[in-house]
């Protein structure tokens, strides 16, 4: 707060410099204790810790290894399995555990388990970086160390050096171009170039391996969040979970075109031979980076994952993880037979939100605790709104898109909406209630006091429950009862009837909170239909904007605006001004000034010119400049001035109820499972680019009594 | 004889492929696609899914071609065997299918057993003691038999069964047995998690079929035959058995068919309950985010399975009544 | 349970002469009893069917009182009474309902209610209540009772606290007339395309049986849910109504189809029937006025049998998300709310729409029981 001319880049490249120096003295010389001592500093017993968040310094590699009983004799020493400087966990709640044991989880999809992209959130072992506090800080994960030029447009990125596959073949920058060069720029498989690899006016970045173990980026302009993008996602795989980043060429290489012999022409189509082949959640010899690699893999049954002698994570008493010896996923079809399931004590352990376990379901998992040896954790969601609702900014027709424009309509909605009751029924009263933000976890928000100050301004903008006001500011821009039916109309008199189009299959906590919108605006005069649309056909209608408001999401979106900034500024059709973030998104392409003589409904894309001196083109301004801004404070200030634009345009999407607790069952033999209290923002678990629990590190849980879990 | 089956077989083939036909042309109808479902569901996780993205997808799956010009690919590859790629499942629908099609057949096939061997007996005993007590308990259970929403059945037993039996439920097998080697213990366990849906599915056709056998009885008991062989003297239990329930058997051999349909039916949404994979939870999962190839593939072999009952209840009945072979 | 089976089984108890075209006593005169009052009086000698037509008319009569018969406007959520508990009754001078009090704890993450009976809520009697227009027509706000404060949850109340007896009543609306509605129409088309496949014979007969056949050969829930796939998706709650009402009786017509064909097929070789053939009358006139009148009380008696189908598949649909949604109100989006773990293990009054189906279908069967036993006495 007092620094702040010390980045956090900057502060954290330092220190993983001093903690490699650190090491290599460990290794070159003094005895032996480093590891042990820094063991010592947790508690050492069973128990559960009350220590708080996770060293940002990355803690010294502690020498001496141990590994797993059950690990193969033949394979070659822990040591040297390990690379040179391992992962350290730096989490202060852990505790030594055992090895051994089996884990059951469930996953929930109606489609299959190759489907089931949830269970690839517990690993973060292929991200390049990871985060650290809920987001509040980055620290190293592959990569050791990294830095950039003063300008933010070259980044040099340090790869440990001895990382090796599952199968023991070393990992090298090698397995990162494959994927530039053959996938991305090819544009294969459907991939195409994530936005950390893009500079701030949007040019792909050159890919260079400078050796084995370094990789360069170099942009034709300032890149400021490259390293926090590469910490977003677990990354990996076939791209479900983020960017790929990383592949084993090495393996892949047989099935490419260029390499291997006898590949078919539909190599790359969406469930071919190269999707099958590099999904380690899938096949069996698809070497990974994380702790486990797929045993056995079946479409209805699930996934069997096993250990990977070669993880380069280690605990700090020199502990190689993961702990526990096999995963068993299990696909379950119906999210009801899977509450009954977590109940009965056949999961191990369950992230609700990938279950479809909500608030609503704690007192039937409560109930049966005792029998099924369960415990109930809450982490905080992260959630910057709860339920969600916005209309869209670019309706067709004029006059009803004339009044959604005007703030003052927004803000009557805004107040004419009883967001304790959606507290009270939806979220047990707990959370805050909210006018609608992004993540209040976010780092703007944490940073210093104007941010503090930033976060709770926009909060509380419109959140009172005030119909009275809600009423004055419908009569002030025209919208009254003309007609003296009880119902508002359109200044032209004109009959008024808001539309909420929502997916069919919207969960149950939309739907309460939908029927509360509904009978507050009809409190103040306005109504408003619920209006049920198939889920596969939502997204192409929105896409023509012509549906009128929206109403399942959530924003949560980021430790960091700008990683995600799509609910902050309009930049594609998806959110709430789906006309005009899609004009964004044709910027720069051949796309661009054509078909400006049609219907802006018309057009194909459906886009439309924003207003010159409107709201959307002030935050797009500001955008466009934080993107090349390299000074990491400047940045905050041009998010604060976006926020200014939200509280005085806005609210452009009307939340309920921020951070309201996840629920996550563990088993309570299950240890190492950090407590809300352990965690240093008490959670962040809605978004899925800071990938919960993967952020834990799932491969250091471990059973007290591993014999008793061996099925 | 030979040109009653001859014809029969024709229009099986003929049946099966117009349904494949109609069915691919319903599906296709529906607005949206495959991919609008999936690039929704990325979004909603926060992926960034880009406009190139989506073309490529589309190309890659066909997703702007004609409809015909996709039954054409389809049907072509249904003869060869090649059944096309699942988007939703992401493997091919041919994996698909025969993973699955086991349990299901199992499971209706178990069912129908079950609904016969339960419903002849306490049929005959219905009707062979019409209103006497157990007979209206046995009515009454009947209509309610058939009134209970399956799903919400399956879901009652599901839970009754978690709190009061502690019994586990959901999928086939238990933690232990999932991925383990086949095995006597692994066949108990799947059995172990199998009844309890199998009755369910089986509760509305058992309920059914003793009506229609306690009815059919009961006019065939009202029969002359019958009362001349009782007449002459033969004991009451062979009358029933051997005269009047062979002959009440007719209509039940006609029924075939439609109660495969039910139990089908019946299947498919039992199974979304118990979370069990058979073909009928993946054909109504295809079906609502519009799965094409997998939905339209499933209809097909659910059709086919159909259709053989329908035959084998034909040839059976034209061969126990010689009359039926010149009808339709 | 199972839908189809209903639908094409229904007439399978006299299923030998369908197939056959025996011919069953087309024109029997008993005395001087006309066939009306004889099959009245063979009705009312079924008991149990007597009961549920007893039952049906007061459930139907409900639904026509619905908004008068509620306490609550079906659709008004109330927050603090989330998955209340149906009211606990007392007696204050009349019938009073327990106040209630929401408590939520936040840390435990579980709402409770205390019940109080020290100050019961008298019920007041053909009062002022919310505002609704009577058989859709005449605005009103009296209800037959209401509380002056508080609700009166007579069956609990749902997730968002709405009161499940208004809902219940309101939903027998939709799905008491979908299966009513759909049936008609699928007598409709099946009695008109039985007659010409049963009359017409030759190809038109051939090409009927084939369709027919077609469209049984694919199981009845996966179809209806192709079709209700199709159905567009900006439908008002009405147009949704009559959309999945043809989309019922689409399936439903083809059982009843054979059926009405083997009995014109019977009919149609009857003595009387040539006779009139000789005397040159037309083949339409044959079919109004001796095919059609003979068959028609054995149509109306398998297409009593087919209701129960058609209600069950509406709640079906609902169930798998594609038949009427919530904000409609009908069986099925009630017992959709219900089909979740946390209701049948904690609030097992939401499960009451469901008796009201289940007692529904009952009464349908053996409704259709004893008018197919009246009409059709030797089958």
């Amino acid at each position: 707060m007092e620094l702040p001319l010390v980045t956090r880049r900057s502060l954290l490249y330092g220190s993983a410099v001093v903690a490699g120096t650190a090491a290599l003295a460990a290794c070159t010389g003094t005895s032996s204790s480093p590891g042990q001592d820094q063991s010592g500093n947790g508690p050492t017993g069973g128990g559960a810790s009350t220590a708080v968040g996770s060293a940002t310094e990355p803690l010294p590699a502690p020498g001496t290894y141990q590994q797993a009983p059950s690990i193969d004799p033949s394979l070659p020493p822990v040591e040297e399995r390990l690379p040179e400087n391992p992962y350290v966990i730096p989490h202060h709640w852990v505790t030594p555990g055992k090895y051994g044991g089996k884990l059951n989880l469930n996953t929930f999809s109606t489609t299959g388990a190759a489907k089931a992209d949830s269970d690839r959130n517990f690993f973060y072992g292929h991200s390049p970086l990871r985060y650290l506090n809920d987001g509040k800080d980055i620290g190293p994960g592959l990569v050791e160390s990294w830095e950039s030029n003063d300008d933010a447009s070259e980044w040099t990125f340090y790869f440990r050096k001895g990382l090796k596959w599952s199968d023991g073949e070393p990992f090298t920058t090698e397995n990162i171009l494959f994927w530039w060069n053959e996938f991305v720029i090819e544009q294969k498989m459907a991939v195409t170039p994530p936005d950390e690899a893009r500079s701030g006016t949007g040019t792909l970045a050159e890919f260079t391996a400078v050796d084995d173990t370094t990789l360069r980026m170099t942009f034709d302009a300032p890149a400021p969040l490259t390293a926090d993008r590469m910490a977003m996602w677990v990354n990996g795989n076939i791209g479900k979970n983020g960017p790929i980043w990383l592949m084993p060429s090495h393996y892949l290489k047989q099935f490419h075109p260029s390499y291997g012999d006898d590949v078919p022409d539909d190599w790359d189509t969406v469930g071919g031979l190269m999707e099958t082949k590099a999904d380690w959640h899938r096949n069996p010899d698809c070497p990974t980076m994380i702790g486990y690699k797929c045993k056995s893999f079946d479409n209805t049954r699930g996934v069997v994952l096993e250990r990977n002698p070669y993880y380069w994570a280690v605990m700090p008493n020199g502990d190689q993880l993961p702990y526990i010896d096999e995963i068993q996923i299990s696909v379950v079809s119906d999210a009801e037979a899977g509450k009954l399931q977590v109940q009965q004590g056949s999961v191990d352990y369950t992230h609700g939100p990938f279950n479809q376990i909500t608030l609503n379901d704690v007192q039937g998992i409560r109930d049966s605790a005792a029998q099924a040896g369960t415990e109930v954790v809450l982490w905080d969601s992260g959630s910057g709104t709860g339920s969600i609702f916005f209309l869209n900014y670019d309706y067709p027709d004029e006059e009803l898109r004339a009044v959604i424009r005007e703030p003052k309509f927004r803000q009557a909605i805004s107040h004419a909406f009883n967001r304790e009751a959606v507290r009270r029924s939806v979220y047990f009263n707990t959370g805050e209630p909210t006018t609608g933000t992004l993540s209040p976890k976010a780092i703007e928000y944490q940073i210093n006091d104007t941010g503090r100050q930033a976060y709770t301004s926009w909060r509380d903008a419109y959140v009172a429950y005030d119909p009275e006001k809600a009423k004055q500011l419908l009569e002030e821009i025209g919208v009254t009862d003309s007609d003296g039916d009880g119902l508002r109309e359109l200044p032209s008199g004109e009959k008024l009837t808001l539309r909420l189009d929502t997916t069919a299959d919207s969960s149950q906590e939309h739907k309460s909170k939908d029927n509360q919108l509904v009978a507050d605006l009809k409190a103040v005069g306005i109504e408003m239909r619920i209006n049920p649309i198939a889920p596969q056909t939502y997204d192409d209608e929105w896409k023509t904007g012509q549906l009128m408001g929206h109403s399942n999401w959530e924003v949560g979106d980021g430790p960091n605006h700008l990683v995600y900034p799509q609910w902050l500024v309009p930049l594609e059709y998806t959110r709430w001004a789906p006309l005009q973030g899609q004009w964004y998104q044709q910027l720069g392409t051949k796309t661009e000034g054509t078909e400006l003589d049609v219907d802006p409904w018309e057009r194909t894309p459906p886009r439309m010119e924003p207003e010159p001196d409107g709201p959307i083109q002030k935050l797009w301004d500001l955008y466009n400049a934080s993107k090349v801004e390299p000074d990491e404070m400047k940045r905050h200030q041009l998010v604060w001035d976006m926020i200014k634009i939200h509280i005085s345009d806005g609210p452009f999407f009307i939340g309920s109820v921020a951070n309201y607790p996840q629920v996550v069952v563990a088993k309570t033999d299950l240890k190492n499972v950090p407590r809300k209290e352990n965690l240093a923002l008490g959670g962040m678990v809605n978004p899925w680019i800071h990938p919960s629990p993967a952020v834990y590190d799932p491969e250091c849980y471990f059973w007290d009594n591993p014999d008793q879990h061996t099925s | 004889m030979l040109v009653f089956v001859v014809r029969r077989l024709a229009y099986a083939v003929l049946t099966v492929f117009a349904v494949s036909l109609v069915a691919f042309f319903i599906i296709e109808l529906a607005p949206g696609s495959a991919i609008t479902a999936e690039i929704s569901r990325l979004r909603a996780q926060g992926n960034v899914v880009s406009d190139q993205q989506v073309q490529a997808l589309e190309e890659q799956y066909g997703i702007n071609d004609p409809w015909i010009v996709k039954y054409g690919k389809w049907a072509g590859g249904l003869v060869t065997g090649d059944f096309g790629q699942s988007f939703a499942f992401r493997e091919p629908v041919a994996d698909l299918i025969w993973s699955r099609l086991g349990l299901s057949i199992a499971l209706s096939i178990g069912a129908i057993i079950v609904a016969w061997a339960v419903a002849i007996p306490i049929g005959v005993y219905s009707a062979t003691h019409r209103y006497s007590l157990p007979d209206n308990v046995i009515t009454v259970i009947q209509f309610i038999g058939v009134a209970i929403p399956e799903f919400l059945l399956a879901l009652a037993v599901m839970t009754a069964a978690v709190r009061w039996g502690g019994i586990e439920v959901g999928g086939l097998f238990s933690n232990e047995y999932r991925n383990a080697e086949w095995s006597a213990a692994k066949f108990g366990d799947m059995l172990g998690h199998l009844w309890m849906p199998l009755v369910v599915i089986t509760v509305g056709s058992t309920a059914w079929l003793t009506r229609v056998m306690r009815a059919n009885l009961f006019d065939v008991l009202g029969q002359q035959y019958i009362q001349t062989a009782r007449a002459k003297g033969v004991a009451e239990s062979r009358v029933i058995w051997k005269h009047a329930v062979r002959n009440a058997l007719h209509p039940l051999v006609m029924t075939f068919g439609t109660t495969l349909s039910a139990l089908i039916s019946g299947e498919a949404i039992v199974s979304i309950v118990f979370a069990l994979p058979t073909t009928g939870q993946a054909l109504l999962q295809s079906l609502i985010v519009k799965d094409t190839y997998v939905a339209a593939t499933l209809l097909v072999f659910l059709s086919i399975l159909l259709v053989i009952g329908n035959v084998i209840s034909d040839l059976a009945l034209a061969w126990i009544d010689p009359r039926a072979r010149t009808a339709g | 349970m199972t839908a189809t089976a209903q639908i094409s089984g229904a007439g399978l108890d006299e299923g030998t002469s369908s197939g056959t075209g025996g011919p069953v006593a087309p024109d029997s005169k008993i005395g001087e009893v006309s066939q009306r009052s004889l099959m009245l009086r063979r009705f009312r000698r079924s008991k149990l069917a007597v009961v549920s037509l007893v039952i049906l008319l007061l459930m139907y009569l409900a639904a026509i009182f619905a908004g008068f018969l509620s306490p609550n406007d079906p659709a008004a959520v109330n927050q603090e009474y989330k998955y209340a508990a149906p009211s606990a009754w007392t007696w204050s001078g009349g019938p009073a309902i327990c106040r209630v009090t929401q408590e939520i704890d936040p840390i435990n993450i579980s709402t409770t209610y205390v019940t109080n009976c020290d100050q019961p809520i008298p019920l007041q009697f053909f009062s002022r209540g919310y505002e609704y227009e009577l058989f859709g027509l005449i605005p009103t706000d009296r209800h037959l009772f209401t509380v002056p404060e508080g609700r009166v949850l007579v069956f609990g109340a749902d997730g968002n606290g709405r009161d499940l007896f208004s809902r219940t009543i309101h939903g027998a609306q939709v799905s008491l007339t979908i299966g009513l509605l759909g049936v008609v129409v699928a007598t409709v088309l099946g009695s008109i395309i039985g007659t010409i496949s049963g009359y017409a014979g030759g190809a038109a007969d051939t090409v009927i049986q084939r369709v027919i056949e077609i469209i049984m050969s694919v199981p009845t829930i996966p179809l209806w849910a192709t079709m209700a796939a199709v159905m567009p998706q900006d439908l008002s709650v009405t147009q949704r109504y009559f959309v999945m009402t043809m989309i019922l009786s689409l399936v439903a017509w083809t059982g009843l189809a054979r059926q009405v064909r083997g009995k014109v097929m019977g009919y149609a070789s009857a003595d009387y029937v040539a006779a009139a053939r000789s005397a040159n009358a037309s083949g339409f006139r044959i079919v109004t006025t001796h095919l059609l009148p003979n068959a028609a009380s054995h149509i109306v008696a398998v297409s009593m049998l087919a209701i129960p189908a058609t209600i069950l598949a509406e709640t079906a649909l609902s169930f798998l998300g594609i038949g009427m949604l919530d904000p409609a109100i009908s069986w099925g989006v009630l017992l959709q709310d219900a089909s979740r773990v946390d209701v049948l293990q904690q609030y097992l009054w939401v499960l009451i729409p469901g008796v009201a189906v289940v007692l529904a279908i009952t009464c349908f069967q053996l409704l259709g029981d004893g008018v197919r036993d009246a009409v059709d006495p030797y089958s």
